[in-house]
């Protein structure tokens, strides 16, 4: 593996780790596989361009307020929407967060156009070597935030009380109950941090994409699955490590040929071969526990 | 009743979770006819030996024959076709099917379930209803019974089966006083009907008016097995019941 | 309006009266004039290719009840069968030409293979697969039909070109042996009405046989069903392979009305085939038999009106919308009535407004 697979391996997990962050949190705790993931990294990447294009806002300073606005929308979400079929069968839960997907994404062809955009700050370029590798100055950043946001959750459920009473939802609801925890509230605001990190997400792929539609971020449904599954449910560094695991072999399936077969044909089957073959044989994923931590 | 005829034979059955050991060296039989109690507080392991009998856990040490043959490792559905039935201690009703497709699923799969047509079936179903009381309501969803409805329901499945060997966990927690007694005349009779039955209780009355011998657990080991009026005059069962106080000033009077 | 949306509209009448169960009579009437309704409608209708394509993701769509609906196992993945289906029947169905190298048996062959090889894949996969339970039984499920896909993909020849399926290119079917190229759109219509008018009454007779009660227990509980002497896992793999079976068939149809198959995510393989065949069972009822049925006609009847809007001056927006709309459906349709139109229909005090927020308050936190 040369070094410049590892780097681009490295930049491209660390993205897909909190792309998959946010979509763990929302199944460890509230039991959903939500959909609408994806969805909402979609939104995050158009806020992202058009904070850039209209209001010639850096997208590293436009942040912060999206992870605000979209805290608010998934809060919502969760509140009028999640809530009301929370109690219902897998299939409907599950359905519910597929139809706000195409809901989303097909009002997002429709206002935003199927255009492609792209969001190209100056510095876009710039970058420095390392050895045999380049690396991109604006990718690494991205990374960087990645690892900061995957952190500061960390923090947030081990140090905070809000964060213990999240984790005590996960692990015991009816103990929860009794200690007094306003349940529907609880999920709310995981839904809320789920949101603001995928919205994060978007805004980081919309840098490392290059050019992007509203199509463009569908894949990344089930990639968040794949990042869980490999990373473990319920574990906050399990995302971070089963993305960067996800980025490597991306990026090392890209460049091998076995005979004259070349591997980059067969990425996509081989890692979800893989995802079935760890969901038989290990299901709690590499790094999965009991409850959230 | 023939004492050397075996139909069930526990040797020596051990089940541990991880470090923790459920179930520890527990030998006893179950003798064709008789209604054998098995009794013990709660937490005794009493469930985790009805489920190394049913095929849902597997022994860790210790073997479990039913008529000869070696239990250990077989699926619960094997099992079930050879003859054992079984009840939930939570009941487990098929929610969304009736009343009388719950007890009919029972008729066409349990060890009499192969030569029946699933209108044969149907037909055993009402039969059982009939004679659990329950008849009237064939046609309901089985969610809309009361805890003795269900109850009555649980035991129903698993007559439908037509056992030789019925095992009921704990087929009286939640009933009130006239339910318990009905419980128990519905026990009899299905004894009268040639059934073999293994129950498990932790209401020692219930084990009293009905059991012939009885088995008594207490933390996953055997501390006593007699007639009801042998064990209940136990020194070891009183204790484990009613406390070590109770039981020493007990004896002092 | 389109004689095609009236021809559904009426047949989601008359299928609502034929599953009256309190009255025999009505039931009678309803089912004799649908019957006659859908032979008729060819010959009404200026474009049968709607109907056609109805019946075809409707096969799809009893298939998924029998392992979604009455074994209670979410499949996501049935594209995977779909794609299957059509590349069997254009290997084992279709002539070779220079171009491309297939079997070339014949179509029947073809769509007993579209139909068989699906079956097996299904129970190979569900060996290990049916043992998870959940969400993770969804996934994996999920990741099967890409894996399947992406397969198909890569591969072109096997055999030194005995057989060649093209790769991401994929195969057409424009060269059908001669005797088979009457099978023009009138024959296509009646022979997906039939496979489909099958498939539902496969899944009648099964929700009343031992089988079929079997898949019930499995649903309902899983323990309680292995202790009754029901041996799940075969019951969950022939449920699982009856459901690729009859998906097969319906991709196998797809593609051959297609003409060309291709392992693309707009062609045989687009993974959307997965989720419609689960709306289906929504819209009309998950697990009941007469659920696929009219969901797969609500669901064509919807998609009819839409297009049809479009050409009607002052609603050529909602070409653009149409997708928005379907998403919003699908989100009030869990919220409100989670349990399809059957729910509806079948109430016992008749129809009333209150069942919509009695089914969102049965479910809210």
């Amino acid at each position: 593996m040369s070094l410049q697979v590892l780097v681009n391996g490295l930049l491209l997990g660390g993205l897909l780790g909190l792309v998959g962050l946010g979509f763990s949190l929302v199944w460890g705790i509230l039991n959903i596989v939500n959909l609408a993931h994806a969805a909402f990294i979609m939104l995050g990447a158009y806020f992202t361009y058009y904070a850039f294009e209209n209001l010639h806002l850096d997208p590293f300073l436009s942040l912060p307020i999206a992870l605000v606005l979209f805290f608010g929308l998934g809060y919502a979400v969760q509140k009028f929407l999640i809530n009301r079929i929370i109690r219902a069968s897998l299939l409907v839960t599950f359905l519910l967060t597929f139809g706000l997907e195409i809901l989303i994404v097909s009002l997002g062809r429709v206002v935003f156009s199927g255009n492609a955009v792209r969001v190209n700050p100056d510095y876009g370029s710039a970058s420095f070597d390392l050895g045999d590798a380049r690396i991109n100055y604006m990718k690494l950043a991205g990374v960087g935030v990645a690892l900061l946001l995957t952190y500061l959750l960390y923090l947030f459920m081990a140090k905070t009380k809000t964060g213990n009473a999240i984790r005590a939802v996960s692990m015991d609801l009816n103990a929860a109950r009794l200690m007094g925890i306003d349940i529907p509230h609880i999920y709310c605001l995981t839904y809320a941090i789920s949101t603001a990190l995928a919205a994060s997400a978007g805004m980081l792929l919309s840098l490392y994409l290059g050019t992007f539609t509203p199509d463009s971020f569908g894949i990344f449904n089930i990639r968040a699955f794949a990042v869980v599954v490999l990373g473990g449910l319920g574990s906050i560094p399990g995302a971070m490590i089963g993305g960067l695991v996800f980025g490597l072999l991306d990026q090392f399936a890209q460049g091998v040929n076995i005979g004259n077969i070349s591997l980059g044909g067969w990425k996509e089957a081989l890692i979800f071969i893989a995802l079935v073959v760890v969901l038989i044989v290990r299901p709690t994923g590499l790094l999965g526990k009991e409850g959230y931590r | 009743m023939d004492d050397n005829v075996i139909m069930l034979d526990v040797q020596g059955a051990t089940k541990q979770y991880g470090g923790v050991t459920a179930v520890s060296d527990i030998s006893f039989v179950v003798r064709p006819g008789e209604i054998l109690g098995l009794i013990g507080p709660n937490g005794a392991g009493k469930t985790t030996l009805v489920n190394m009998i049913s095929g849902t856990a597997v022994p860790t040490y210790g073997t479990v024959s039913f008529k000869g043959q070696l239990l250990n490792g077989q699926k619960p559905h094997v099992i079930g076709k050879m003859g054992i039935a079984r009840t939930f201690q939570v009941v487990k009703p098929f929610q969304n099917l009736s009343v009388l497709e719950n007890v009919a699923v029972g008729a066409m799969y349990g060890k009499g379930g192969s030569k029946r047509s699933s209108a044969q079936a149907f037909k055993r179903a009402e039969e059982v209803l009939q004679m659990v009381h329950l008849a009237p309501r064939r046609n309901d969803p089985s969610e809309s019974l009361s805890i003795a409805g269900r109850k009555r329901l649980e035991l129903a499945k698993a007559l439908a089966m037509d056992p030789e060997l019925l095992l009921l966990d704990e087929v009286m927690a939640g009933l009130r006083g006239a339910e318990v007694d009905e419980a128990m005349d519905l026990i009899r009779s299905i004894h009268a009907g040639g059934i073999t039955i293994m129950i498990i209780e932790h209401v020692m009355k219930v084990i009293v008016g009905v059991c012939q011998r009885v088995v008594v657990l207490d933390y996953g080991k055997k501390i006593a097995e007699g007639t009801p009026t042998e064990v209940t005059s136990n020194q070891a069962v009183i204790e484990a019941y009613l406390g070590k106080k109770f039981a020493k000033s007990q004896a002092k009077e | 309006m389109s004689i095609n949306l009236l021809v559904m509209l009426g047949a989601i009448g008359l299928s609502i009266l034929a599953t009256q169960r309190d009255k025999p009579q009505l039931r009678m009437v309803g089912f004799g004039l649908l019957v006659l309704l859908l032979v008729a409608a060819p010959f009404l209708s200026n474009n049968k290719a709607v109907l056609t394509d109805m019946y075809i993701l409707g096969i799809a769509g009893v298939g998924w009840n029998v392992i979604g609906g009455f074994t209670g196992y979410a499949a996501f993945g049935q594209v995977a069968f779909w794609g299957l289906g059509a590349y069997a029947l254009a290997v084992f169905g279709l002539e070779a030409t220079p171009a491309q190298a297939t079997l070339g048996w014949s179509i029947p062959v073809g769509f007993l293979m579209a139909a068989l090889i699906p079956a097996l894949v299904a129970a190979l996969i569900g060996l290990p697969v049916l043992r998870l339970k959940g969400h993770y039984f969804a996934i994996a499920t999920l990741g099967v039909g890409i894996a399947i896909r992406e397969i198909f993909r890569n591969v072109d020849c096997i055999g030194d070109r005995l057989v060649c399926l093209g790769g991401a290119t994929g195969l057409a079917f424009p060269v059908v042996k001669k005797a088979d190229r009457d099978l023009n759109s009138m024959l296509q219509y009646f022979l997906t009405l039939l496979v489909f008018a099958a498939s539902v009454g496969i899944t009648f007779y099964l929700s009343r046989s031992k089988f079929g009660y079997g898949l019930f227990a499995i649903r309902e509980n899983e323990d309680a069903a292995a202790v009754m002497g029901i041996n799940t896992t075969w019951f969950k793999i022939g449920a699982f392979s009856l459901a690729a079976a009859m998906t097969g068939l319906a991709g196998a149809w797809r593609g051959l009305v297609n003409g060309q198959i291709e392992p693309g995510e707009s062609s045989i393989f687009d993974p959307n085939i997965s989720l419609y065949v689960i709306i289906i069972c929504l819209l009309g009822g998950v697990g009941t038999v007469w659920g696929p049925f009219i969901g797969a006609i609500i669901y064509a009847a919807l998609q009819e009106f839409l297009t049809s809007m479009q050409n009607v001056a002052g609603f050529g927006w909602l070409l653009e919308w149409k997708n928005v709309i379907f998403g919003a459906i699908v989100v009030l349709l869990v919220l409100f009535l989670p349990k399809g139109i059957l729910q509806l229909v079948r109430n016992k005090g008749g129809f009333s407004w209150r069942i919509f927020t009695r089914n969102m308050r049965e479910n809210s936190i």
